[in-house]
């Protein structure tokens, strides 16, 4: 009779020891305490808060547009361009959220592995698409090389400000909720919330050459996603 | 414990209902324990570690996702507490103690107690598997012990770890292999 293979005994062996065999502490003092003490939770519901928080910031972003004025060269500027990029800066804001905040069916645990995928692409997509598919209009202001630090500041700064609003709301909804992967959501929510800046600055900056387009508006969700991913994640963490 | 009970008493413990923790304490303390413990093998620090990880859930309850299972977030936690306590030692300079090894419960006839239709089997055999498991590099150690041992799926213990499927795989692989050219080394005779 032949030896068993080392490997099918090691399989019995460690199927053997499991997680049988040890017995727990019970409860200490520190925690009977506070749970003694605690009532009852509201616990989150993903779709909901992702759905308020999305329409929240919507008008959050409407009111800033209000505030700051239309492009003046809207009606020239080609439909098609503006239809397109308004698509894609609205999915930029809501799908890196949705991975952010909305967990599989049946998990606690976030998507953050897609969510990290989804602050990548959004960064790539917005910066090259900007440089790319820029709107050719007799009226679109040009930013000059020179020019690209002046003009891009004031961008950059209310596209910022466009993208704090949804960044603090789903850092609070997600307190405490990632004991792992929170870096990439953190960066998730700054890249989503940096599609809206990025949307904003559509409907209120008349510059529609590549340059600007690519590295400001699109550079909104790339510091965006950087910022997020610097300071959100000891926040997320359980 | 079945998932559905854990799902249960975990929304039962969310609605405020004391004796729902303590019942979802008593269940999946076992595997989360013997988790920690073979990850520090210290049984103190386990102990303590494991007090930290229901602390922990009991402040982040409120962003529990109801019908969601817990027990692979809270091992997620459990794997969080025993990183930041470990990034304190070593800022503290305090070296892992190579102590106490986990013990099989056992019968008189070597049969792990709570498992009596489980094969009967070689107390030293197991000693030596668990003493082999303490030698393997930490993320090697930790991927076998998850998969093997407290029996996640690959995906599971991926998103406790924080890693892919793919690269817990090949941790959980490279364990395996390590383990059985150790074994083959030494001859087994179990």
């Amino acid at each position: 009779l032949s030896e068993p293979r080392p490997g099918s005994q090691l399989d019995r062996a460690l199927g053997s020891i499991g997680t049988n065999g040890e017995i727990p502490p019970v409860p200490g003092p520190e925690l009977t305490a506070i749970v003694a003490e605690s009532g009852r939770v509201r616990t989150r519901r993903p779709a909901h808060e992702l759905a308020a928080l999305t329409a929240l910031s919507l008008l959050y972003a409407a009111g800033l547009l209000m505030a700051l004025g239309l492009r003046e060269n809207t009606p020239l500027m080609p439909l098609w361009w503006m239809v397109a990029y308004t698509v894609a800066w609205l999915a930029g804001f809501v799908g890196s959220l949705y991975l952010a905040l909305v967990p599989r069916r049946g998990a606690v645990l976030p998507r953050w592995r897609w969510a990290g995928i989804a602050a990548t692409v959004a960064c790539l997509v917005f910066t090259t698409g900007g440089l790319l598919f820029a709107a050719e209009s007799p009226s679109a202001l040009a930013s000059l090389p020179g020019n690209l630090f002046r003009n891009g500041r004031g961008c950059l700064g209310f596209g910022l400000l466009t993208a704090l609003v949804p960044a603090v709301l789903a850092a609070l909804l997600l307190r405490r909720a990632f004991p792992v992967g929170s870096r990439w959501v953190a960066a998730a929510i700054g890249a989503g919330s940096g599609s809206l800046g990025g949307m904003m600055l559509h409907f209120h900056c008349p510059a529609s050459d590549p340059l600007h387009l690519g590295l400001v508006h699109g550079g909104v969700v790339v510091a965006g996603a950087l910022l997020c991913a610097l300071a959100l994640p000891h926040f997320l963490r359980s | 414990v079945s998932a559905t009970d854990d799902v249960e008493l975990m929304g039962r413990y969310c609605d405020g209902d004391t004796s729902a923790f303590r019942m979802l304490y008593q269940e999946i303390s076992g595997p989360l324990y013997s988790y920690l413990l073979r990850l520090c093998g210290e049984r103190a620090t386990a102990e303590d570690l494991l007090q930290q990880t229901f602390i922990k859930l009991h402040r982040a309850r409120h962003v529990y996702v109801r019908g969601a299972r817990p027990l692979p977030w809270l091992y997620a936690i459990a794997h969080r507490v025993f990183i930041d306590e470990m990034r304190r030692r070593k800022n503290l300079g305090i070296v892992r103690a190579p102590g106490d090894l986990p013990e099989v419960a056992a019968d008189i006839t070597g049969t792990a107690t709570d498992r009596a239709d489980a094969p009967v089997y070689d107390p030293e055999l197991v000693r030596a598997v668990l003493s082999a498991v303490d030698k393997l590099p930490d993320g090697q150690r930790e991927a076998l012990i998850l998969t093997k041992l407290n029996g996640l799926s690959i995906a599971e213990a991926a998103d406790v770890v924080g890693t892919t499927p793919g690269a817990m795989k090949l941790r959980a692989h490279r364990a395996y292999s390590t383990l059985r050219k150790l074994f083959a080394e030494h001859g087994v005779a179990a």
